[in-house]
């Protein structure tokens, strides 16, 4: 469903970010992206939905390449894919509940959006999204007030709220405990498995990767290393992908 | 080779001690003599300046005391004290809310946001940078001798102040969180209304707390320059010599600064 | 057990708000923010409805003021005899308040040491502040006219005034930042016996220098604007002085556009060297 196809990225400095990157991600997949820090994870994410613009390739998504889309089109996309973030990325001055429904403002028309104007169906599914990832209870409490795990959650719910085929998780467990990070991870596999969404998560813990993935791509010094179902992974191409000198 | 190594450590360690003894006390010659010689150039005499000091102040207290009549003309001073604070209050929110305008365009979700910013940061360096004298004496001159004339003022020296401190604010906080609502689709104006404006708010208004008191203390001065509001007031019965009067006004604007430094305090820990 | 009748409409209550239909969702939160918000913006319509507007015709007034604007900013004239006295007194503007810093900086330093609660008992910080605060809220421009009653209006007034003031401010400053050092650094020194001043000299002051310097400059900036100001409102000299004089009595706005240029441009230098100056010490405190 996911189709990366000779992407390109150079920086300004001239140090290539990505190289030459061929990818394909199937539904429902929960896909890690591993490697070294500063190996182009970040680039290699940030460039699906366009908050990076890589240089050539493709991005094929639905049947479009997300890299020739207009302005209209590529925020009619971006609602199909939720993006959850290391720091939450929250509004932490507004409550839990409007945090949610955010998730909803590309479709809104412009009055309602800036008003923040949302319908008792919306609010009621906000309701159900925070039920599910368990802070029923929290919806009128403000986002500062939570604890990191919590926080990561209300970004799950709003990633939920915009209905997506994909969520892009850039490491979303990097800034929490271990076991809150296992509570955010179940989450994630939960998705895949009982709604069919695809999880593109990149994560510096190798254990808890193969722990939760279905597919793993390793990526070093911008191009592509490993790109194998779990089962296909072993220590070695793993240490490989660690490994300084090689 | 060992103590060789630490020979030399040895060696420049003392070398760097005395390169810093050295420009401390080059420092400090520049520093003196720089002050001896601009206190020669300016004739500000250091000798009056010591004698004046407990002088001016025995002399306050001895001046300012407040006497049964004084207190006859307090509810005077006290409707024109809460007129001067009105001022304060209404140039900081206007002018608050102008600046929020501006900065609005400078958000990283905007259109050319960088040339904006530009520009905006010129606009808030050139308000800011003009004396708030030669603003009072152009209000004054075509606005005349009212309050309008101390709001403009006010509201003027306000928005260079509030611009600057927007922006920066504004740079140092909003794109993480215009990136979290980008993701969804949302375009610029919606993101500046429902992400960023509420994410970088708390801070404005500490800001704009932090106005009002300094408008406080600024209406005073454009008072004495535009005959309005306590700053007039006080002025005035200074050189009537009605010192008792003049004390009792100073006392007011002492009492309503720290007031107002007391309660912005305690808002700002409830907001944060 | 005994249901009472509170409590049977509680439960009737609150299976209604379960019935998801009639009950509106809330999604919002009043906070402190917003009250605030509106009381200030309730006292800012109630200043307007009383405030005396005096009996000028607003458009007339504006467009004169935009008029006056065109001459000072488009047309700004001035005689050669003038511009050599006019620098002169931006010069000694600009003296005045390097000046006025110097002295801020020494005895506001010294202010804070005694103000700061990490390195003195309450009881003696308690007294320096309430002095510190006490002169902070009275407007500079108060102390120049109280100090002039005993030296006389001039430059003696005004390096008092502004001095004081600077005082007051630096010393509120600086012992904010000796504060952010917490107490646990300074321990070290008197754990091993160092004595008062040295630990002062030689474990606060090395920890704080970028924070005074930037501190020192934003106090050079404040102060060349208040020279210019009470130059023109106490008559202490100066550029403000002659900002008064070109623009109350002889009403000739492109000369007093000559001089707000001169001041802008001063103000703007001074601003970029302290700018500058920050952006150096941070760079060399992160190294």
């Amino acid at each position: 469903m996911l189709e990366i196809k000779h992407l390109n990225k150079t920086y300004k400095a001239g140090r290539p970010a990505l190289k030459d990157i061929n990818v394909s991600i199937g539904k429902g997949q929960f896909v890690v992206i591993l490697g070294p820090s500063g190996a182009g994870k970040t680039t290699l994410l940030r460039s699906i939905n366009q908050l990076i613009t890589s240089d050539s390739g493709e991005i094929d998504f639905e049947d479009q390449n997300l890299r020739v889309l207009n302005k209209q089109q590529l925020r009619q996309k971006r609602q199909r894919i939720g993006m959850i973030f290391q720091n939450y990325n929250l509004v932490e001055r507004l409550t839990v509940i409007e945090n949610v429904l955010h998730g909803r403002l590309g479709q809104k028309n412009l009055w309602q959006g800036m008003f923040g104007v949302f319908s008792q169906t919306e609010k009621q599914e906000a309701l159900r999204l925070l039920q599910e990832v368990d802070l029923q209870g929290f919806e009128l409490k403000n986002c500062s007030d939570l604890s990191g795990g919590q926080k990561q959650r209300v970004g799950i719910a709003r990633a939920l709220m915009q209905h997506p085929q994909i969520i892009l998780c850039d490491e979303p467990v990097a800034s929490l405990d271990p076991a809150s990070s296992v509570m955010v991870l179940d989450l994630l596999k939960k998705l895949t498995v009982e709604k069919g969404i695809t999880c593109i998560v990149n994560l510096h813990q190798v254990d808890l990767a193969l722990d939760y993935a279905d597919q793993i791509i390793g990526i070093k010094a911008g191009a592509v290393q490993i790109n194998e179902p779990k089962s296909q992974v072993d220590k070695a191409m793993l240490q490989a992908l660690y490994d300084k000198e090689s | 080779m060992k103590s060789l190594e630490n020979g030399l450590n040895y060696q420049d360690l003392q070398t760097q001690l005395r390169q810093k003894r050295h420009k401390q006390f080059w420092t400090l010659l520049v520093v003196g003599g720089s002050y001896l010689a601009l206190s020669w150039l300016l004739h500000f005499s250091n000798t009056i300046g010591i004698w004046a000091i407990p002088k001016s102040f025995s002399w306050l207290f001895i001046n300012f005391v407040p006497h049964a009549q004084t207190m006859q003309t307090l509810p005077d001073i006290l409707s024109k004290l809460l007129a001067t604070i009105g001022l304060a209050i209404s140039s900081a929110f206007i002018a608050a809310i102008f600046a929020i305008g501006l900065v609005s365009f400078c958000a990283p979700v905007m259109p050319h946001y960088l040339g904006v910013k530009r520009v905006v940061r010129l606009i808030a360096s050139f308000l800011r940078n003009i004396p708030l004298v030669a603003w009072s004496m152009l209000l004054l001159f075509t606005f005349k001798q009212n309050d309008l004339t101390g709001f403009l003022a006010l509201f003027l020296m306000s928005l260079g102040f509030l611009l600057r401190a927007f922006l920066e604010i504004m740079e140092d906080e909003s794109s993480q969180i215009a990136e979290a609502l980008q993701v969804t689709g949302a375009g610029g104006l919606v993101i500046l209304c429902r992400g960023v404006l509420p994410t970088v708010m708390p801070q404005f208004v500490s800001w704009i707390l932090y106005m009002i008191e300094n408008n406080i203390r600024d209406a005073t001065l454009v008072g004495i320059l535009t005959g309005t509001g306590i700053g007039f007031v006080f002025d005035s019965y200074f050189k009537s010599l009605r010192y008792d009067l003049a004390g009792i006004t100073v006392l007011c604007i002492i009492v309503v600064v720290i007031a107002l430094e007391n309660i912005s305090a305690q808002l700002r820990r409830v907001i944060a | 057990m005994i249901i009472e009748p509170s409590d049977q409409t509680n439960v009737s209550l609150t299976t209604e708000t379960t019935k998801p239909k009639q009950q509106k969702i809330k999604i919002h939160r009043l906070n402190a923010m917003k009250v605030v918000l509106g009381v200030l913006a309730g006292l800012t319509l109630l200043s307007f409805m009383t405030m005396d507007r005096g009996s000028v015709s607003l458009i007339k007034a504006t467009s004169e003021f935009l008029v006056n604007l065109k001459y000072m900013f488009l047309q700004p004239k001035v005689s050669v005899n003038l511009l050599q006295g006019l620098s002169n007194s931006l010069l000694l503007t600009l003296g005045l308040s390097i000046l006025t810093t110097f002295i801020g900086v020494f005895f506001g330093f010294i202010f804070a040491v005694l103000s700061a609660t990490n390195l003195l008992d309450r009881r003696y910080t308690l007294i320096a502040r309430s002095v510190m605060a006490f002169i902070r809220a009275v407007p500079t421009i108060l102390w120049v006219l109280v100090f002039s009653i005993v030296c006389g209006l001039g430059i003696n007034a005004a390096v008092l005034g502004l001095s004081l003031h600077s005082i007051a401010y630096l010393g509120k400053a600086y012992s904010d930042s000796i504060e952010a050092l917490g107490t646990d650094r300074l321990e070290s020194f008197k754990a091993s016996g160092v004595g008062f001043w040295a630990t002062v000299c030689q474990g606060v002051i090395p920890s704080i220098k970028p924070a005074l310097i930037s501190w020192s400059f934003i106090r050079l900036e404040i102060n060349f604007a208040n020279a210019v100001a009470i130059g023109a409102a106490a008559g202490a000299g100066g550029i403000g002085y002659q900002l008064f004089v070109s623009s109350a009595f002889d009403f000739d706005f492109h000369e007093v556009g000559t001089i707000v240029y001169l001041i802008l441009i001063t103000a703007i230098i001074l601003e970029i060297i302290a700018v500058q100056i920050r952006k150096q010490f941070i760079d060399t405190t992160q190294r």
